[in-house]
């Protein structure tokens, strides 16, 4: 794009968005969606200097593109800027290539197929009635802590990992002080997430196959030198499963819940037609898109919309931006439950998007349809807003005070 | 060439088979059958394979050249 085209500046909230991004800063969460059409409209590839330099790139069309085409973007360089690049905290399947990352896939896919998933329902509506009923007497709550926090978790350790149910307390707090506890203590969380894993992985290999998803893992695939994938890379996939699906589905759950407690008249339709609410998820999940960015690194100097990349430069795609993309959607900020959307490119685009779409796909619906029985007036406590913050890579919400009419509990 | 179908992201949109119907085939539920395998495509068909591939809405069908 020209210069003459571009809208001249993005400055808002104080900061020049198109020529000192920061994905981290206020300046962009408080002003998210200023910000992202701006960038739509003048500067579809941003630069950033935060982190030691990096490109943001918005678009729907370019995000497709890169995410397509791993020969020149690579993952192994790190999903931010600030990876180093070592060897020993790393998350797989994320931060390989094919074709050695082509091979976890076809290892793990079938479990995470929606057939697989399927299974899973009557579990995680036991599990959705479960935590309403914690609160449901109390006429009001904090969604994100009484709920949304909560299913993720769950619904993974109980029916993917299999973990016993003495376990899930623990793990459930550290995976919480990993995703959403002060940041200087994240990293304490995710060595705990790490070490527990670890341990599983070595005590369920010493046991008899049970033939599920971690029986899949340490079976383990071929690295690309035709050995056999070290234990290392085994316990990368566990923490990369709870990295990726942990605070994102907690976002898209809150995102549900904000949006029917500010959408009375979409939550009625809802309510009656229950074929209305796979699209009004798939809406939820574009909208509150819950991975704002991830990175690839130029293998070679190449250019994105006219913008010269040079070989070792790292970009982050704005999967939230692009989800967002006026070329491709009408009032793009606005959920449309009647809006059909050909592809939801909040869970990405070319061999890493997401497997756990499925798994967030189900556990929305489930919790959707669950809300409209039980907490059909839902709505936000009197004079309240949700809180929401994020970092390089997630959208979250800290905070969302809803109330509703009291009910009675439906399991002992 | 050779393609590859993700069963973790196969969702039974149809579209490969509508797009290339002499390379992709679904089973009795709408998915690709060739979900979780690795597939060799004649060279006549590459292009058809390109197209079916690049029209799943899901990202599910990797071309492997
Ligand atoms: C609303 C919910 C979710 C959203 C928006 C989301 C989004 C994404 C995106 C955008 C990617 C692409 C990564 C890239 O381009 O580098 C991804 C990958 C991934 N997601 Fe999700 N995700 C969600 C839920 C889940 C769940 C429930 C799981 C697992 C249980 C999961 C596990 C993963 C893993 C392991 C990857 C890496 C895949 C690879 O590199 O091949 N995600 N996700």
């Amino acid at each position: 794009m020209t210069t003459s085209e571009r809208k001249t500046t993005g400055e808002i909230g104080g900061r020049d968005h198109f020529t000192d991004f920061d994905l981290d800063s206020k300046e962009f969460s408080e002003n998210f969606d200023e910000v992202v059409s701006a960038v739509h409209q003048g500067c579809p590839v941003a630069r950033s200097e935060a982190q030691g330099g990096y490109w943001v790139v918005s678009g729907f069309d370019d995000v497709r593109a890169i995410g397509q085409d791993w020969q020149t973007w690579t993952n192994t360089n790190g999903y931010e800027p600030t990876r180093s690049g070592t060897d020993d905290a790393r998350l797989y399947p994320l931060e390989i290539d094919p074709p050695y990352q082509t091979r976890w896939r076809a290892k793990l896919g079938e479990y995470f197929s929606p057939r697989a998933i399927r299974s899973n329902k009557d579990s995680i509506r036991r599990n959705v009635n479960e935590l309403i009923d914690q609160f449901i007497e109390d006429g009001e709550c904090d969604w994100v802590d009484a709920f949304a926090a909560h299913l993720p978790g769950r619904v993974f350790f109980s029916t993917m990992l299999g973990v016993p149910l003495d376990d899930l307390p623990y793990l459930q707090a550290a995976a919480d002080q990993a995703v959403r506890g002060p940041v200087e203590d994240r990293m304490e969380g995710w060595n705990k997430v790490g070490a527990y894993l670890a341990g599983y992985l070595e005590q369920r290999a010493k046991e008899e196959p049970r033939g599920d998803f971690v029986d899949a893992v340490l079976e383990g695939v071929t690295t690309d030198d035709g050995e056999p994938a070290p234990f290392m890379h085994k316990v990368f996939v566990m923490v990369d499963m709870l990295a990726g699906g942990l605070a994102t589905t907690t976002f898209l759950l809150s995102g549900i819940a904000h949006f029917l407690a500010t959408h009375p008249e979409d939550a009625r339709r809802l309510a009656d037609d229950p074929g209305l609410r796979p699209g009004a998820v798939e809406e939820v999940i574009r909208v509150y898109a819950s991975i704002l960015s991830l990175g690839r690194t130029a293998t070679k100097d190449t250019e994105i919309a006219g913008q010269p990349i040079r070989k070792g430069e790292m970009v982050m795609l704005s999967y939230a931006a692009a989800a967002r993309d006026p070329r491709h959607f009408a009032n793009p900020h606005e959920i449309d439950i009647t809006r059909r959307i050909p592809t939801n490119i909040a869970f990405g685009y070319g061999p890493h998007r997401c497997i756990g779409s499925h798994l967030a796909r189900l556990q929305a619906l489930t919790a959707m349809e669950e809300m409209l029985r039980r907490l059909p007036d839902l709505s936000m406590a009197e004079g309240q807003e949700p809180v929401f913050s994020h970092s390089t890579v997630t959208r979250d919400m800290d905070t969302l005070p809803v109330r509703f009419t009291p009910g009675a509990k439906e399991t002992s | 060439m050779k393609y590859v179908v993700d069963s973790a992201l196969c969702a039974a949109h149809g579209l490969c088979a509508d797009t290339a119907p002499d390379v992709f085939t679904l089973d009795d539920d709408g998915f690709n059958a060739a979900a979780g395998r690795t597939v060799d495509v004649p060279e006549h068909l590459e292009a058809a394979a390109r197209e079916g591939a690049a029209a799943c809405p899901e990202s599910a069908i990797q071309i492997q050249d």
